[in-house]
């Protein structure tokens, strides 16, 4: 392992019938939390299990955990953890028994930890899983994931359809998960709200291509919402406006700091409208 | 294995399970209790004895239907547990339920042999052998599409091999009462020696499906 990278995806290729990822370059820093943003459909997902090779890639070079085949060797899926956008255990086995599954399949497995975890959930130990609420089966997951002492958690849209509180509550929990330097998370949402909170870097993912690639902190820093007339923003730098909406009273447009004429007063951006602009923008 | 091997177990065990297991168990011992002493069955026995022992050790391929039904399969792929882990998992599974139902089929057999003509050793082997390869031999077969194409596919190969099973057998049947050169045959032939032959191709085909699945199930996108 190179010490510094958890995952890094170096041109990236995977045609289907009426979608195709195309280039797409992605590192996840370890000790950071990277977010893969995009709207449904945007390839997050199939981007995701092109990482883990439940699907196998046309072309492009994918390392986790410094290991380039993670099907050859067992010692990278012991350091991952993988919670996908549903539970997906058996659903007329019972927390406990999901437990003495992992157990003898998980060398680093700690099943302390997993009936913390538990617990602290307020899961119960013994009653099928069936009978769970989604979020109470997400948080399963979520257990499940985080008792063998994964250095890296990929989450695949495993806040969706989960209602605010539940949601706060696995963000909390991931970021609990980050405290350790050498833990890296890799999470996909197109809640983007979500990712704000626990992100350190974004990846805008549209119509399978990476359209940006950023530090969070840097996106506040190098970027402002502004609002003015269509003839201001004409007068800027076109490649300094990343994307606008245009209405009867006037434009809206995030647009890079440096970029703003005097005059023009320039407002802290959000996550989820730098998103927004930035599918409207592509297309 | 082990961890997989248990959410197996677990499948096997639940209540339901448990009924429909002991309901094709009891099916495939019921000929040892029914038949009639002065004519011979054996044949029968053994045809019945391939119906619900097939049917009985497709359990494995039930519990790959179940697993891609709540998505196990993928799951169990981002587990220190290869794919190949996940195949050779479900065939051990298979080998166990295949064992277990092919010596409560062959129960009839032996009743039979015990009843008529007394213990002939070579005689009950060669049930087991017919018995087993039979079902491995469907399996061997089923198992390879299941594991590459998924368990809907795997349905209707099932489906189709079941009724080339059926159209074996009723072949089989129509062979052995008019006891023609097929079954003089077979009379002269060394029972003993017979049976490891069959022992020895089913044993080789199923090894050979074994390899082919795993082959399969990498190349296959979950």
């Amino acid at each position: 392992m190179n010490g510094t990278n958890a995952i890094e995806v170096r041109g990236l290729c995977k045609k289907f019938k009426d979608f195709e990822i195309t280039d797409l370059n992605l590192t996840v820093p370890s000790g950071c939390v990277v977010g893969l943003v995009g709207e449904n459909g945007a390839g997050k997902s199939t981007t995701i299990r092109l990482i883990l090779e439940l699907m196998h890639k046309d072309s492009g070079t994918i390392t986790v955990l410094g290991k380039d085949s993670m099907e050859e060797d067992s010692s990278v899926r012991e350091n991952i953890g993988v919670v996908f956008d549903e539970s997906y255990f058996p659903q007329d086995l019972t927390p406990r028994q999901i437990g003495n599954i992992m157990k003898n399949t998980y060398r680093q497995w700690n099943d302390e930890l997993y009936v913390k975890y538990l617990s602290q959930f307020e899961l119960p130990m013994k009653k099928i899983i069936r009978k769970f609420s989604r979020g109470m089966k997400m948080k399963l997951s979520i257990a499940a994931a985080l008792s063998h002492n994964a250095k890296l958690l990929i989450l695949d849209e495993a806040t969706s359809g989960l209602d605010p509180v539940v949601r706060d509550d696995i963000i909390d929990i991931l970021m609990d998960f980050t405290k350790d330097e050498e833990h890296s998370i890799l999470i996909s949402s197109h809640i983007v709200s979500d990712l704000e909170k626990v992100c350190d870097y974004i990846a805008f993912l549209h119509k399978g291509k990476l359209v940006m690639y950023e530090e969070k902190d840097r996106l506040y820093e190098a970027y402002s919402v502004i609002h003015c007339t269509e003839e201001q923003l004409k007068a800027i730098d076109k490649k300094a406006v990343i994307g606008k909406k245009i209405g009867r009273f006037g434009a809206e447009a995030i647009v890079l700091k440096e970029a703003i004429p005097e005059g023009i007063q320039g407002y802290p951006i959000d996550i989820e409208k730098l998103f927004i602009f930035m599918v409207r923008e592509s297309g | 294995m082990k961890g997989l091997l248990l959410r197996a177990w677990y499948a096997a065990t639940k209540p339901l399970t448990l009924l429909v297991l002991l309901l094709f168990g009891i099916e495939a011992a019921v000929p040892s209790f029914t038949v009639d002493p002065n004519e011979s069955e054996w044949f029968e026995c053994i045809i019945f004895g391939t119906m619900t022992t097939l049917i009985g050790s497709s359990v494995s391929v039930a519990l790959l239907g179940e697993d891609e039904m709540v998505r196990w399969h993928i799951f169990s792929a981002t587990t220190p547990a290869a794919r190949h882990t996940y195949v050779s998992c479900h065939y051990l599974v298979t080998v166990i339920t295949a064992a277990v139902f092919t010596l409560l089929s062959s129960l009839a057999s032996l009743v039979l042999l015990l009843k008529t003509t007394g213990f002939d050793g070579k005689q009950y082997l060669l049930a087991l052998a017919v018995i087993s390869g039979i079902v491995m031999v469907v399996l061997s077969l089923l198992l390879p599409a299941v594991f590459r194409f998924g368990a809907k596919t795997g349905l209707v190969v099932f489906i189709v091999l079941f009724i080339a099973v059926v159209a074996l057998c009723a072949v089989l049947t129509v062979m052995s009462s008019q006891n023609g050169e097929w079954m003089q045959w077979l009379e002269n032939t060394d029972k003993g020696f017979l049976a490891l032959g069959i022992f020895a191709c089913a044993g080789t085909i199923f090894a050979v499906s074994w390899l082919l699945s795993i082959a399969g199930y990498k190349r296959r996108s979950l």
